[in-house]
């Protein structure tokens, strides 16, 4: 009988300690920041540079899609 | 970050809410490729060159600003567009509850974190547990608004019937488009992806 006291004890802590880990973790569960790819930013900056130059080539900063992909 | 199209005054301005873990700097440069439009990109709080840390009040907060900074302010045809992918549909779909948008594009969207967590912890007290519910389908039906909903065939992150509940909650048109053979995160990169939303831009 202390044994199975002993064991019902042992799983209601388990079970709060899992729920309390949940509640404090769950910012890093659904959240994942990280810095910004700095290339395609300067990408980015020289597309809009290029928008603001009548003569400009807007295909020319084009980089491989390989290279690109992230984890969303 | 701001991303002008070749002719901005003919274009339309899209607000553009990414993933748990995406870089708005690299999607800005997929959306050039393939979307000639005005372009509004915000790395969340915490994420790239933004500072402070990540919360649903706060994804709310950055999305009601970045709106009424940038709406009228900027130039575009009038249309206003929420686009979200993920994490960002909830945000999307927020922004289109408090604000005047036109249409809504929702990649991989949910019915609700809280309900996508349910699925995956059913032994938890979800509910009690969760910070940041991101409760979408709640404002749904008051969503009077059409809406591209684009889900990835084998979505291991968000399981259909989320994004499925959400489009029959949907109170204006809802588009629905399957992907065959995407996942979560390769759904981008399918051949009916960019085809799928350009062809639900212009015909808004």
């Amino acid at each position: 009988m202390k044994a199975m006291v002993n064991f019902l004890i042992i799983v209601a802590l388990s079970y709060a300690g899992i729920c309390t880990l949940i509640f404090l973790l769950q910012d890093q569960m659904l959240f994942f920041p990280h810095a910004s790819d700095s290339s395609a930013v300067a990408q980015l900056k020289n597309w809009q540079r290029s928008l603001q130059a009548p003569d400009a080539v807007l295909s020319g900063w084009v980089i491989p899609r390989e290279t690109r992909r992230t984890h969303r | 970050m701001g991303h002008s199209a070749r002719d901005p005054q003919n274009a339309p301005l899209i607000f553009y809410f990414g993933g748990n873990a995406e870089d708005v700097s690299v999607t800005g440069l997929d959306i050039s490729d393939n979307i000639d439009a005005n372009f509004v990109l915000m790395n969340y709080r915490g994420y790239g060159a933004s500072e402070g840390a990540p919360s649903e009040s706060a994804l709310f907060a950055d999305a009601l600003f970045a709106y009424d900074a940038l709406a009228s302010t900027t130039v575009h045809n009038g249309k206003l567009i929420a686009f979200g992918r993920s994490l960002g549909s909830g945000v999307a779909i927020y922004l289109s509850a408090q604000r005047r948008i036109d249409a809504l594009v929702l990649v991989t969207p949910y019915d609700s974190i809280r309900n996508v967590a349910r699925r995956r912890f059913p032994w938890l007290p979800v509910s009690r547990l969760i910070r940041h519910p991101f409760d979408s389908v709640a404002l749904a039906p008051s969503l009077d608004i059409p809406a591209l909903f684009l889900v990835a065939e084998h979505d291991e992150v968000i399981p259909l019937p989320h994004a499925r509940k959400l489009a029959d909650f949907w109170g204006g048109s809802a588009r629905w488009v399957l992907i065959e053979g995407a996942t979560h995160n390769s759904i981008d990169v399918e051949s009916d992806y960019w085809p799928s939303i350009r062809e639900f831009l212009y015909n808004q």
